[in-house]
């Protein structure tokens, strides 16, 4: 997979130049078919016969190779992508490896952790919190038992593998007949690429009794203070943790009680009601750690989605012609 | 969507694309129902011979349809559900064609399946759902609210496919569903139930890995109660249902994918692949024998292996992919069938015989095909009517010339309907005319009406705006088009002069926007100064300035379709938002990119010039944001709508409340097929035919209801009510001066000077508010009387009674109709249902009588006999002594019959809960002679539009009427379409009328109105009768107003979209 192998970590210059190159096939392509288009006008005007019509050859070759040619290299690069996903009966049948991430922030040490990655789930943690006030350790750990499946990285992988089941029938023996038939398949390839990406780079907004309440809090040996909140996410390439210490709002406070809505990241002072107690975050440990692969799948997803649009619009330059044929 | 609101489908030559995703045939094997990509579902008439034709296309969806599944016990209730890409998902009843239930969930289904058990469950049953999230989802078949979720405890994961099981031995029902991954699992339904509707976690009772991905279906076989059947796209297995032991795995032998199979008795199953072969094995007991699965290797096993007995195939040379289904019904009149849909729209059926066998030889046996059909035969068959909307006006009048239309654009204000074709040609068009034409019988009909042809366009026209529909301030003679070689052209729309040519040299215009209306531009444009955006093909956006006729920036950088355009008026920034969520900020002055965002961030700057109110390319609800969906969403990547309809049909929502009838252009998704749909409000189409309301109504006596209404009105954006108030206010007009009547009522050709004029004098009176509907009135009328009798013309079944078609044309002036036409059925906001040529000879027993054009059904014959016998007969009479002048008359009767329609469509269309209570409040009312409120309500309205029957007041409710209403009311519980009572009363109406017209033959109408041109006769003033009239009209006018406040009162707790259509 030489082309898109390219691309792993120079994505910025690999992006920046791709579209570059698609600017400048645009210009050139629509040069030429207005041109073509005067001749073909005249062609038609003159002769009548539209059998050496060169806009027709071309959009022919255009169905029969070039999409093929494309296709191809999508479908080795999201095969290059759902590998980094371990997808299970994707070749590689042994039980996905296990991968240590070790969590930091660039600011203080409050809180370090170890958190085991096994394809989508989380198979171990292991944190380490310093409680600010009196400077006690606290370590977390997650059950033997248990697994916490990411589902950011699940339905990713879902979406990867959809996109490629898309793909799947349409190799060099399978004719394209319309230009219409193309672009309806880059739309749902699209629509699938899309959504993996997304998933990826946009994690849930959570309120903070909906973080009280995911099965995150029952997943740790000894069992989560009542006092600590945990959330694990996805955020474009890197594994995040979160810890929120809490403290309970006294009953006749003068503080003004307004419950804190959605956020990826609560800050000190979000507010919320859990049970019959009035809860407040007092402190926001955050750390994270980047993985490798996920940054290799983002890549991919944004090569493929490029690749698609560029072929949407070389056949989208033949509008004009296909779009008045009979289906 | 407000009810009153009738639409009229112009197709055209060619069916809109159908790319069929999901299919289904409903319990009664009657209707075949499709979703397609382009977001519609299609209705199809299978009739009991196997043939099939499309009825319907139920609009709605606004994403392509994923999945379709039964929504409720078909005999009682003919529900469907359909899930599409976006998270929509709508309960339709596929016998009328309305949609019952809709609601937009973070869930995208691709299957869904019906469950309900009656023994345990109270209520309407769940729909068992999966899809792109993990486990199963339990939804209200009903509320479409989500009721529950059924957990798995291991390895959660999207569930791809499941069916339920319903053990006869056990008693018991359990769901079976399989992974993407390939885990296959079980819950118990029966003993969930309850857990399911306490809210209790219910967790898989079984689970098996079954060693393979992407799951297509899973089928139990009912018959032996052991197998399994199990499709994956690359082989398909057996399992034994007790231990999930597997019995047979076989590969796909011919490279191609297999999508789905069926258990057809007992060891035999019918597996489809994806393009669209099946084949039926005889799964053939091998004995017993070691099980093929050592795991399982201790128990002695039978196992089975397949003998190929027959297959079937599509034609060939198809697209991919095709969706097909199954249907096994044992009972008689039913058939086995196996149906198929493809991408081109075309559905193909095979009965699968009760016994398949092989051939003698023992190779398998070909079943051919039964039936196929695809969209596009509907419209070739039934070419009658469906003609493309510029066909009649193509310049040399042959038959092949017109070209065919690529855009189109609805100026309300001029009336005129511009068309842009594929030859670069221009054409502007009075809107009346054209609809006139397309669907009133040839040689009634002008021939060819007014029309004008801007020719400046060398190649296809992609896109029009009118910018003085966006906003009054701007001048009103512009017109922009933009073509596929990237040519944009100014004209002047009066003088029909070219006024500038942009070339953007950047592909096809694909879509013209008109700046904010209060768009500054600071430093470089002065504050009255205009720009339109244009988006191009190559996702170039160009901003050019109409006064200076300029370019002022081409950005040329964007790499995908553009979905969003800002403006950021301060630094002068334009903010280009694409298909990846990237951001480009451009600065407008210099031309110059400034700054180019991603993801998160990109997302926060354009949301954050949405939030501070700053200028967008979609502030008002009307045509802008019209335009802009037509650009966005069609190259839009996500939640893109096929055919832009539904938007169309929203944003005409505030346009068409204000006049009466209205054109939708619809385009099309993958395809430049497009067609119009014809609006009609009943409802204003009645205040403008009905006369002012008497000019001393006591404001103290009706202040506080008139207010009340108006506040409801102002919701749903129109104000009807000032409107009458005003009117109220000064003393009854004259009908209309003669000048402005004259034109449209000769049905000549008008100029455009002369109407332009009229416009420019409309305008001037725009600036005080008041002024304005008096005008508007003025002008109308006329236009709006031949509105309502070609509506009238749409409804009335042609060919019934030869006679009765002749007196409509001779004394009502309401002409013939081509053929039948397509009507559209609104059910809610965004909802709706348009016929499909041929859609209405469906049922067999009026295939048969080609003389009848445009009769509904058979059954609206025997509704309008029953309505007719409810009619007093005294009243022809009555009327027949009335008619004192023939225009007057002419036009009371049209305004007295959309009237009546409109009573019967409130009534038809009057929600549950008020219904009911208008059932047991008439057994009241039967029994103790207490009128309570809502019969008052709809006695009151009825009475009221009583009055135009005869031009006087009946103060007392008629008996009649109220024998009238209850019967309507039946109607509805009877479930009678909208359509066929409408039109069933139409037909008893007339007939009615005109059984008066012949009992008088000659003396009452001493000249042939008919072929006569009728404009002297126009301006006939009618002052005579007004006054008396308006003051008659007094107390029920109180009435109808105090009925109204009382129906807001009431009405307003369940629903306040309904406010609109009381």
């Amino acid at each position: 997979m030489p082309r898109a192998g390219a691309g792993v970590g120079h994505s910025r210059e690999e992006s920046g130049g791709l579209r570059w190159a698609a600017a400048e096939t645009m210009a050139t392509a629509m040069a030429a078919t207005a041109a073509e288009r005067a001749v073909l006008v005249s062609r038609a005007a003159g002769f009548g016969d539209h059998r050496t019509d060169p806009q027709e050859e071309e959009f022919r070759w255009l169905l029969h190779a070039e999409v093929h040619a494309v296709l191809r290299q999508l479908q080795d690069i999201l095969k290059e992508a759902s590998l980094r996903f371990a997808l299970p009966g994707s070749g590689t049948e042994s039980p996905a490896k296990q991968e240590n991430f070790i969590l930091g922030s660039c600011g203080t040490d409050q809180v370090k952790g170890v958190l085991t990655l096994q394809g989508d789930a989380l198979s171990q943690a292991d944190v380490n919190l310093k409680m600010p006030r009196n400077n006690q350790l606290l370590h977390l750990a997650f059950r033997e038992d248990k697994q916490w499946k990411l589902q950011q990285i699940q339905d990713a992988r879902n979406h990867v593998s959809q996109a490629i089941y898309l793909l799947a029938h349409r190799d060099e023996s399978y004719q394209f007949k319309t230009g219409a038939e193309v672009l309806k398949l880059m739309d749902a390839v699209m629509l699938q690429l899309t959504r993996a990406r997304n998933r990826l780079t946009t994690p849930a907004t959570l309120t903070l009794p909906e973080i009280a309440a995911s099965g995150l809090t029952r997943m740790f040996a000894p069992s989560l203070p009542s006092d600590l909140l945990v959330n694990v996410y996805i955020n474009l390439n890197k594994l995040c943790l979160t810890v929120y210490q809490l403290h309970a709002l006294q009953p006749n406070s003068t503080k003004n009680f307004r419950p804190a809505g959605g956020a990826v990241l609560h800050s000190p002072g979000a507010m919320f009601e859990w049970g019959s107690q009035r809860l407040e975050v007092s402190h926001v440990h955050k750390v994270e750690c980047v993985i490798p692969w996920l940054n290799d799948a983002l890549v991919y997803f944004t090569v493929s989605l490029q690749l698609c649009q560029q072929l949407k619009d070389k056949i989208s330059v033949f509008s004009s012609y296909w779009s008045y044929r009979p289906f | 969507m407000k009810t009153s609101l009738q639409a009229v489908a112009l197709w055209g030559k060619k069916a809109p694309p159908h790319s069929i995703s999901a299919i289904m045939i409903t319990d009664d094997q009657q209707t075949i129902v499709t979703g397609s990509q382009e977001g519609q579902l299609c209705l199809w008439n299978l009739s009991s011979e196997l043939q099939i034709s499309a009825k319907e296309l139920l609009f709605g969806h606004s994403a392509a349809v994923r999945c379709l599944a039964r929504a409720g016990d078909f005999s009682k209730q003919p529900y469907v559900v359909s899930a599409a890409e976006n998270g929509e998902m709508c309960v339709w009843n596929v016998t009328s064609g309305q949609c019952v239930q809709q609601a937009t969930l973070p869930y995208r289904h691709t299957a869904i399946c019906y469950y309900h058990c009656s023994s345990r469950m109270a209520g309407d049953g769940w729909l068992l759902c999966c899809g792109e999230y993990q486990d199963v989802l339990v939804m209200d078949a009903r509320t479409l609210a989500v009721v529950h979720a059924l957990a798995s405890s291991q390895c959660p994961d999207w569930v791809t496919c499941m069916c339920i099981v319903h053990s006869v031995r056990v008693q018991e029902d359990s769901l079976l569903a399989v992974t993407v991954t390939g885990d296959l699992k079980v819950w118990d339904l029966s003993s969930a139930i309850n857990s399911i509707q306490e809210k209790q976690d219910v967790y898989e009772k079984e689970s098996k890995f079954l060693d393979s991905m992407n799951c297509q279906t899973i089928r139990f076989c009912t018959y032996t109660e052991r197998l399994l059947l199990v499709v994956f796209p690359r082989c398909w297995k057996v399992y034994d249902y007790c231990d999930f032991s597997l019995l047979w795995s076989e590969d796909s032998s011919s490279g191609s994918l297999f999508a789905g199979g069926e258990v057809l008795a007992a060891h035999r199953v019918l597996i489809w692949t994806e393009d669209g072969r099946s084949y039926i094995y005889q799964l053939l007991n091998s004995g017993l024998s070691k099980s093929s699965n050592p795991a399982d290797g201790r128990l002695l096993k039978e196992t089975v292996y397949p003998h190929l007995l027959c297959s079937a195939s599509a034609e060939e040379n198809q697209s991919l992919p095709f969706v097909m289904g199954y249907m096994n019904e044992r009972k008689e009149p039913f058939y086995k069938v196996l149906f198929s849909g493809e991408v081109s729209g075309r559905i193909t059926l095979w009965h699968i015989p009760d016994v398949p066998v092989t051939k003698f030889d023992g190779s398998p046996r070909e079943i051919p095909i039964t039936t196929t059909w695809a969209l596009q035969d509907n419209f070739d068959r039934h070419q009658t009517l469906s003609q493309s909307i510029l066909d009649r006006f193509s310049g040399s009048g042959d038959e092949a010339g017109a070209p065919a239309v690529t855009t189109s654009e609805y100026v309300p204000s001029l009336d005129r309907l511009i068309c842009g074709c594929e030859d670069g040609a221009i054409f502007v068009t009075q809107a009346l005319n054209v609809a006139r034409a397309g669907l009133l019988h040839s040689g009634s009909v002008p021939d060819s009406p007014a029309h004008k042809v801007l020719n400046g366009h060398q190649h296809s026209v992609t896109s029009l705006l009118y910018p003085h529909g966006l906003s009054s301030k701007l001048d009103q003679s512009w017109l922009l088009s933009g073509d596929q070689s990237s040519c944009v052209i100014l004209w002047d729309i009066f003088t029909e002069e070219l006024l500038h040519t942009f070339f953007l040299e950047a592909g096809p215009v694909t879509s013209l926007l008109m700046s904010p209306e209060n768009f500054r531009q600071g430093v470089l444009l002065s504050p009255n100064d205009w720009t339109v955006c244009c988006v191009c093909g190559d996702h170039s956006v160009a901003l050019l300035h109409l006064e200076e006729k300029r370019f002022l920036l081409q950005a040329r950088k964007h790499l995908f379709p553009v979905t969003a355009i800002k403006w950021h008026p301060v630094e002068n920034f334009l903010i280009v938002g694409c298909a990846d969520d990237s951001a480009y900020i451009w600065e407008i002055e210099t031309g110059t990119l400034e700054r180019h965002e991603t993801g998160e961030r990109a997302r926060i700057i354009l949301n954050c010039c949405g939030a501070s109110q700053l200028l967008t390319p979609e502030p008002a609800p009307s045509a802008p944001w019209e335009t802009w969906r037509h650009g966005s969403v069609e190259q839009g990547l996500l939640g893109c709508p096929g055919l832009q309809a539904e938007a169309l049909w929203q944003a005409a929502e505030p346009e068409a409340s204000q006049r009466p009838f209205n054109i939708l252009p619809v385009k099309t998704k993958w395809s430049s097929v497009g067609f119009h749909v014809l609006l009609f409000d009943l409802e204003n189409l009645m205040e403008l035919l009905l006369p002012a309301p008497p000019s001393d109504t006591g404001p103290s006596g009706s202040f506080h209801g008139s207010e009340l209404l108006r506040r409801a009105r102002s919701t749903v954006g129109r104000k009807t009510l000032t409107t009458k108030r005003s009117g109220a206010a000064s003393p009854p007009e004259p009908q209309a001066p003669p000048a402005a009547v004259g034109p449209a009522q000769g049905k000549d050709a008008i100029t455009f000077l002369e109407e332009s004029q009229g416009i420019k004098w409309q305008k001037k009176t725009k600036s005080s508010r008041k002024m304005l509907p008096r005008p508007a009135r003025r002008v109308n009328t006329s236009l709006t009387l031949d509105t309502a009798k070609l509506f009238l013309s749409c409804l009335l079944p042609w060919g019934v009674d030869p006679e009765l078609d002749h007196l409509c044309t001779r004394h009502l002036n309401i002409l013939r109709l081509q053929g039948p036409v397509s009507l559209g059925l609104a059910s809610n906001k965004g909802h709706f249902s348009l016929m499909l040529p041929g859609g209405d000879l469906c049922s067999p027993e009026t295939k048969t009588e080609h003389s009848r054009v445009n009769l509904f059904s058979r059954k609206v014959l025997d509704l309008s006999n029953k309505y007719t016998a409810t009619l007093p007969s005294s009243l022809g009479t009555s009327r027949g002594l009335e008619d004192d002048c023939d225009c007057l008359q002419e036009s009371n009767t049209i305004t007295y019959l959309v009237s009546r329609l409109f009573l019967v469509n409130k009534l038809v269309n009057m929600p549950l809960e008020l219904a009911c209570k208008t059932d047991r409040s008439f057994k009241v009312n039967s029994i103790h002679n207490k009128v309570k409120s809502p019969v008052n309500d709809i006695l009151n309205i009825s009475s009221f539009y009583g009055y135009t029957r005869n031009g006087k007041t009946n103060s007392l409710i008629p008996e009649a009427d109220l024998s009238l209403v209850k019967l309507i009311s039946c109607w509805r519980d009877q479930s009678v379409q909208v359509t066929e009572a409408i039109q069933a009363v139409l037909l008893a109406e007339v007939e009615q009328h005109m059984k008066s017209l012949r009992k008088t033959p000659a003396d009452s109408c001493p000249v042939s109105l008919g072929q006569t041109d009728s404009r002297d006769r126009v301006p006939a003033p009618p002052e005579v009768d007004r006054p008396e009239v308006d003051l008659e009209l007094q107390p029920v006018w109180s009435a109808w107003q105090q009925c109204c406040e009382y129906a807001l009162r009431s009405v307003r707790p369940w629903n306040p979209a309904l406010l609109s259509s009381c």
